[in-house]
Order: C-alpha cells, then structure tokens, then sequence
C-alpha cells in the first residue's frame, strides 16, 4: 500500500493487458513487442533512475534495465503485472549499480585532478530549484528512500529490503528527506 | 512555553503509524500551535507532490541501441563489435562506447597476427596465444606478458597496464556464470582492445619516445580497463 492508499499495482496504469500480450510474444523472441514495452514503460523506469541514481546516467541505467528485462523476460510470472516486475527489477538494477558508478565518478574525477573544484552538492546547469532539483540534493540514501516511498509507493517493509536496512531507518530517512526537502524548498 | 513534539511524530502521523491515543494527543496539540500546524501542512504539501511528479523521459530515443544489443545477442551485427555492454559508464561528453567498423577491425586483426609472431617468437610460445584475453587454462604470467611488453615500450604505463591485467585475471576467474556468447562477445572485444595495445607497442620499438604513440598506447590501455571494469560488472549477481 502506497502513502495515500493506492497499490503499487494501480499506479501502474500502462496497459495490462497489451503488456501480456506483448510478454508473450517478446518472450518468444519478437523485438517489436518488446519495443512497444518499452514506449510503454520507459518514461517511467528513465525517471526512476533519474531520480535514485543521478541524472548523467539516468539514460545509461534505463537501456540496461531493458535488456535486463529482455534477457529475463522468460522469469516473469505474469501473477504480477509487467510493470510491477519490470519496476522492481529496475530498483534492484539502480540499486545494485549506486556503489560501483559512486566509485567511478570519485576515480574518474580524481584521475581528471577535477574533484577538489566541484562544488558541494550537485548543480545542474538550467535546472531551476524546484521539487525534482531539490530531491536530486538530498543525501542518497534518504533520496532513494523518498523516491521509493513516496514516489513510487514501496512500503517500508520492502524498502528495507531492498536496501539491506531496518524498517524503521526508512522510516527516519525518509523523514530526513521530508525534513531537508521542506528546508530547501521554503 | 509550549513543547513541541518531535518532528517525526509527524511523518509517523501522515504514514498512519500513530495508535489512537497518539492522534488525539496531536491533533490536540495542532489545533493550538501554528508552528506544527505549518510543518504538518509542508510535510503533506511535499507528500502530495511527489506522488504528482510526472514521467521524465530521456532526452533521446534509447530503443535503437536498445535493439542493437538485442540483435547483437540473437545473433550478432557483423559490422559493428559493440565494446560497452550497455552498463553504464559515467559518460564523457556524449561518447558513447567504442565501435569498431569491419575494416578497423580487419585492420586490428593483421595487426594482432603479425604483432602476435613478434611476441611469440620473443618470448617463445606460439604465436596467438600469449594475448588471448581471458580463456580457461591461460596463467595470469601469460596473461601479464603483456605489461612488461607495455613496461619496455613505455615505463611509466607499467603501472596502469599492471591493474588492468588485474582486472582481467578477476574476470577470467568469475567468468564462469556468464552465457558462453557473452563470453565470446567479451574475448572478441578485448582482443580487438589488445590487437591495438600491441600495435601501438610495435610501433614504439621502431619510433621510441614517439608521443602520439605513447599517447595512442595510454588510450588502448585505459579503453582494455574500462571495458575490463564492465565486464566485471557482468559477473556481480544481480536479481
């Protein structure tokens, strides 16, 4: 159950039906029903990433949750809709990808010599401050916890899991966030 | 002066978590304190707007090379060999991954063979397989053959080629979970990325201190780890 009392399964409004016809047949190796998956469902898995992660690799992430995807589809049981399980699996991929593309953005800065004249907190050129900007400013963990909650509409239990932390740290950072967000947004 | 609660207790509020008698304690208190009726009202506000953030789509159109990757995976694009896995790398200004055409490719290979017998007559193997990427049975010593040729060439990359043979070694021990055409997709890309490391070395035999070869050697080694670091990405579990 989401914050407000929707199911993850209701904010996924995109065509159940199309998208188990077209599983099928992207299963059975048909591109172009995969292509219509993805006109369906990229906006929502790009702003996912570009959310959890950080915007320069928000396109990167998103083709490689798809081909994640193509190379899975034949794991999708279809008692879920496709958009839950293909959202899911984005989560774990952003998830999965933060520690590793942290450290490349460190090494790729130091070996520029470039790290110590980066400003703080990110900025991004034309972006004026408002919610998305200032959700790209919280620290990641209460970011990717906000953007789980109340975004996306994970409960806590399964936040925790899919972070590796207690329930009750999603709680408090999303909190945190909530708190940082008010701050930067008065 | 009036005692505030703790901030929390108000995301506890909007998340349903409070029992009974906590609500009505708060809702008591709220209805006699401004300051926490506009912190309630700010914390619902942002609430109401992330739930209202509309999709963001990308700047461009990711299907094609999302449908490259797939066509190269059913079978393969005889014209281009993809060197970026489709993991992402934190993008230089809009470089996206290496290709090599048919005749690069044509050209790497007549550069893998003839640099090939050099170095195996140098070090006494058979031609082709000192530099074999990473294949079952092939020591890390013959892997690393490689980083002294690189050393001789160019002392001061010595180091880099050193961490990337690293890197290969660890892929050639993990690999083992990865589908085989991965696997070959992989051997076919480093040993293009191996056939221009040996080139550029050749060539700094003939032509020592030649900065644009030295140049052009860093860049190969640095493409070998990149790619390297990758295809290590491959091999960590996912679900």
């Amino acid at each position: 159950m989401i914050a407000g009392g929707a199911t993850i399964e209701s904010v996924v409004t995109q065509s159940p039906e199309q998208d188990g016809q077209d599983v099928a047949l992207a299963a059975a190796g048909d591109p172009q029903a995969f292509e219509r998956l993805y006109r369906r469902h990229h906006g929502r898995v790009h702003s996912l990433a570009l959310r959890m992660a950080r915007v320069e690799w928000a396109e990167d992430l998103t083709q490689e949750v798809f081909i994640r995807a193509w190379t899975k589809l034949g794991t999708f049981r279809s008692e879920a809709s496709f958009g839950t399980w293909l959202y899911r699996l984005a989560v774990n991929l952003i998830l999965s990808r933060r520690e590793t593309l942290n450290r490349r953005r460190k090494r790729h800065l130091s070996e520029n010599g470039i790290l110590d004249r980066l400003p703080a907190r990110d900025s991004h050129p034309g972006m004026a401050l408002d919610f998305e900007a200032a959700i790209q400013r919280l620290p990641e963990g209460a970011k990717q916890v906000f953007v789980l909650f109340d975004v996306e509409g994970y409960p806590h239990g399964e936040i925790a899991e899919l972070m590796g932390i207690s329930p009750g740290t999603s709680k408090s950072q999303l909190h945190r966030a909530r708190m940082m967000l008010r701050e930067q947004l008065k | 002066m009036m005692k505030h609660p703790d901030s929390h207790r108000f995301s506890a509020f909007l998340e349903g978590d409070l029992a009974p008698p906590e609500v009505s304690e708060l809702e008591r208190h709220l209805a006699g304190c401004d300051v926490c009726s506009a912190l309630l009202q700010d914390l619902q506000d942002i609430q109401g707007q992330a739930r209202e953030l509309p999709d963001r789509f990308p700047s461009r159109d990711l299907w094609p090379g999302i449908a490259q990757v797939i066509k190269e995976e059913a079978g393969g694009d005889p014209d281009v060999v993809r060197l970026h896995s489709g993991v992402p790398v934190l993008r230089q200004p809009r470089r996206r991954g290496l290709h090599f055409s048919v005749p690069q490719s044509v050209a790497a290979g007549l550069a893998i063979a003839i640099f090939s017998g050099l170095v195996g007559a140098r070090l006494g193997h058979e031609a082709g397989s000192q530099m074999v990427a990473f294949q079952d049975g092939v020591s890390l010593e013959m892997r690393s053959s490689w980083v002294s040729l690189v050393g001789e060439a160019k002392p001061a990359l010595e180091a880099k080629a050193l961490e990337v043979a690293r890197l290969e070694q660890l892929l050639a021990e993990h690999h083992g979970g990865l589908d085989p055409h991965t696997v070959q997709l992989i051997e076919k890309n480093l040993d293009i990325i191996d056939g221009a490391i040996r080139e550029s070395v050749s060539a700094l035999r003939t032509d020592p201190g030649n900065r644009f070869l030295e140049d052009n050697l860093e860049r190969a080694i640095l493409a070998k780890g990149e790619y390297l670091r990758d295809a290590t990405l491959l091999v960590s579990p996912i679900t």
